[in-house]
């Protein structure tokens, strides 16, 4: 019996011992649960829920006392984070395959409040001793954190990709392009950031102004670009970009208080907040790239400020490489300016005034290019006349100081010559080459270049032309009598060919009336887009054409022929061609006095239209006009002259302006005629009001009240003319 | 282009560079006028020096005196040739500012 019971008192212990055994591992178990960082939740083998832990409490919204009994369903509610579709029961979808079950990655619970919380979880059937079902277990955790680190990173690798994609598109693109790269980078930088308005405002060379340069702006948004504005208006905001700090506004308590102007800017609300970081070039800070959020402020990060500061660097150096090549090319056309100017001054002579032996016009139109093309003219006082005319090798500044050097030879040779010889005596053109050739040749041996030049003296009182020529045989007379053409030519090689040449001159005769042309190579090969040459033959057509012998009509008509076969204004060879008429005699009958002059239409040679008025009437005694007249006279025809070279030919001084006067007995007639735009014949000239607001307008009224007559026209050419009457009834 | 100018009893007397006062200059002229008679209450130019004056000039001249005028100052001229007072009695100029007969009277009538 006693064994008995001690039998049963041993398994009583026995039992008690497991059971408190189970107790502490059931009580363990709770406490664990209970205390650990993951959600856990059981069922039983129905779906309803027999535990959660405080864990799960919080992240479900259901407390352990709500939540226990109730289906697992009402708790745990998921959805695809991306779609928002509902996601199977993880408990649920346990206990039915009796086997594990993990959640999509972008699972997302619905907490009780209606809160998404981003979880990882996993399900898992709980299975008896007989594999026995008896419920199913949920781990859970909030991933919040995760997530956001996650987002961090997709975001800044987002950023990496746009500053790549951006860098390339510079790289890669030509400097003409930038402008357009700069907007699409602000686009896309806009558009990343969640800007309203991304721009790029720029200083001008003193910093006093800044002007909105590019922009991009999402709809509805009020334009910057264009916009120039004083930098003095945000002193203190110009102050933090100047030292290459950014700006980052996002309300009125980011502006110290002694910014006031910055303040009282704040003030009206243009935008919520803005980010405007400075864009360098290498020491000179050159404007700021800015973000503006006008709907609602936004906090502007620091991957923002570092991926403005990346723009800053890309534009300005683009910018920057941009601006040299500009540079350069203003350099280049610099160059040809020069070129051309050395050409305009110092190559091309404005043709004597008032010979009364022979009538000549000059005409250049420059190319592209510079040619060194020259040409000069001498008045002796026995009144014959010389030109030299000629042509450089090669093209550029080089060649035309190389012209301008020969030209200066030529007067050097000249003067020296004129000292040497007897009182009087003028060198003969041959000795004045020969001068110039031993001078000027050795120079041009060692520079490998060499000159073509004619050299000719006209003499009215012998009727002779003397020519050394030069290599440059493009010289024709024109005869009056017989109105047939010769190509007149000397002997000679080119100025730097030979320093034993010797030059040596021809002379022919000519007639009053007889035209001479000289012309420049880019006449007779000026090529027309097929590639044909102008031609010496088109030249002769032209020359038979003027029937007048004018030679200002005749420089003209050329030009118009030259520029209508090459279908372009723009010559690739300067285009120079001097006409000289000799004046024809008189006939008896006609008691009218005439001159004639062709002047460029510069304003510097207003001068040069009033000698030319003065020296025709005080040889002629006034012209029977008192001095007071004379001097209204001159004051008008330097209006017409002004008038004309400002209105009619805009101010283009290759262009040329021909003044007739003409004086019988009763009349000092001076007609002015141009080629270029007609301006209107004036009604009635009011009286300008004198000390009125523009300083204008008293030309037509001088030119009205100075003369008798002011008639508008156009002659038999097609040109205008203006012609001012004066009478001189004292006569 | 060169100015020559003198004060006398507070009037500046401005001597006009020897010139003909035309289109190709009245720019040149006017700007350095304007510098130079900048803050002058009275002012006397001398044209002396001056041949001949188109419309440009005359524009340039006027420019002067009315930036003289407009700080409150007055303006005169003196030694005009032939040809520059047939242009000034043609557009009546002595209803802006007085064309003295030489530089005594004009500084005289300043200084007044």
């Amino acid at each position: 019996m006693s064994s008995d019971m001690n039998k049963a008192d041993e398994m009583h212990r026995e039992r008690e011992a497991l059971r408190s055994q189970a107790m502490g591992r059931s009580v363990m178990l709770f406490v664990t649960l209970a205390s650990i960082g993951d959600a856990v939740m059981t069922t039983d083998s129905e779906g309803v829920i027999t535990f959660v832990n405080p864990m799960a409490e919080a992240l479900t919204g259901w407390s352990l006392a709500d939540a226990v009994g109730t289906e697992v369903e009402e708790v745990i509610k998921l959805i695809d984070e991306a779609t928002g579709e509902p996601l199977p029961n993880p408990i649920r979808e346990a206990l039915r395959t009796l086997s594990k079950v993990e959640l999509p990655p972008d699972s997302v619970l619905i907490r009780k409040d209606g809160v998404h919380i981003p979880i990882d979880d996993s399900g898992a059937p709980i299975l008896g001793g007989a594999d026995e079902l008896l419920g199913a277990i949920l781990v859970f955790r909030d991933i919040t954190d995760r997530k956001r680190a996650e987002r961090v990173i997709k975001f800044r690798s987002e950023l990496d990709r746009m500053a790549a994609r951006i860098s390339t598109a510079f790289i890669t693109s030509p400097v003409t392009e930038v402008d357009a790269r700069v907007d699409e980078a602000l686009d896309s930088t806009g558009n990343f950031f969640g800007a309203d308005r991304a721009y790029v405002f720029l200083y001008d060379q003193t910093d006093t102004e800044m002007t909105c340069t590019h922009e991009w702006r999402s709809d509805g948004v009020v334009a910057l670009r264009g916009n120039t504005v004083p930098t003095a208006i945000v002193p203190y905001w110009t102050e933090l970009i100047s030292q290459r700090h950014y700006v980052r506004v996002s309300s009125i308590e980011d502006i110290p208080k002694h910014a006031k102007q910055e303040r009282a800017l704040w003030g009206l609300r243009e935008r919520e907040s803005f980010v405007a970081v400075p864009m360098s070039q290498e020491d000179r800070v050159i404007g700021f790239i800015g973000l503006d959020a006008i709907h609602e402020p936004k906090p502007w990060p620091e991957e923002t400020i570092n991926m403005l500061y990346l723009l800053g660097n890309v534009f300005a150096s683009a910018m920057g490489r941009r601006d040299a090549l500009t540079k350069l090319e203003a350099a280049r056309a610099r160059e040809v300016e020069i070129g051309s100017r050395i050409q305009q001054s110092l190559l091309l002579s404005t043709p004597p005034l008032a010979s009364g032996d022979f009538l000549i016009s000059a005409l250049t139109i420059p190319s592209r290019g510079i040619d060194g093309d020259f040409y000069d003219f001498l008045l002796h006082p026995d009144r014959s006349l010389d030109i030299i005319f000629g042509d450089v090798m090669g093209k550029g500044v080089p060649a035309a100081l190389l012209s301008a050097g020969a030209k200066t030879e030529f007067l050097r040779s000249l003067s020296h010559l004129l000292v040497s010889s007897a009182r009087g005596r003028i060198p003969q053109p041959e000795d004045i080459v020969n001068g110039v050739h031993s001078v000027l040749t050795p120079q041009l041996l060692s520079l490998d270049s060499f000159v073509t030049l004619t050299y000719a003296r006209f003499d009215p009182q012998a009727r002779k032309v003397s020519l050394v020529d030069c290599g440059n045989t493009r010289l024709i007379r024109c005869s009056r009598d017989t109105g047939k053409l010769e190509h007149l030519s000397g002997l000679n090689l080119p100025l730097g060919f030979d320093s034993l040449e010797i030059y040596s001159q021809v002379t022919f005769d000519f007639s009053p009336g007889d035209l001479f042309v000289l012309y420049s190579d880019g006449v007779t090969e000026a090529r027309n887009a097929s590639g044909g040459m102008f031609g010496r033959e088109r030249l002769e057509e032209v020359i038979l054409r003027i029937s007048e012998f004018d030679p200002e009509a005749f420089v003209n008509a050329v030009r118009d022929a030259v520029t209508e076969f090459v279908g372009s204004e723009s010559l690739s060879d300067d285009l120079t061609c001097v006409a000289i008429r000799v004046v024809p005699e008189a006939p008896e009958t006609v008691k009218t006095e005439a001159d004639v002059v062709v002047i460029r239409s510069s304003l510097d040679h207003l001068g040069a239209v009033r000698s030319f008025l003065r020296g025709f009437c005080v040889a002629r005694s006034s012209c029977g006009l008192t001095d007071h007249e004379l001097n209204l006279v001159e004051l008008a025809v330097n209006e017409v002259a002004s008038n004309i070279m400002r209105h009619a030919y805009h101010g283009d001084p290759t262009r040329t302006i021909s003044i007739r006067i003409a004086k019988d007995d009763s009349t000092v007639r001076i007609r002015l005629t141009h080629s270029g735009d007609p301006f209107a014949a004036p009604g009635k000239v009011p009286v300008p009001r004198v000390g009125g607001p523009r300083e204008g307008g008293f030309g037509l009224f001088i030119i009205s009240q100075a003369v008798d007559k002011v008639d508008y026209g156009q002659d038999d050419e097609g040109n205008q003319y203006i012609e001012l009457t004066k009478s001189c009834g004292l006569g | 282009m060169q100015f020559h100018t003198e004060t006398v009893n507070e009037v500046l007397v401005v001597e006009t560079p020897a010139i003909d006062l035309d289109a190709s200059n009245a720019d040149d002229f006017k700007r350095q006028a304007a510098t130079i008679v900048d803050g002058h209450r009275r002012v006397v130019m001398d044209m002396s020096n001056v041949g001949f004056m188109d419309s440009a000039g005359l524009g340039a001249v006027l420019g002067v005196f009315k930036k003289v005028r407009a700080e409150g100052g007055q303006f005169r001229v003196f030694g005009l040739s032939a040809e520059v007072k047939a242009l000034f009695d043609l557009v009546r100029i002595q209803r802006l500012f007085d064309v003295c007969e030489d530089r005594e009277s004009a500084v005289l009538a300043s200084s007044v």
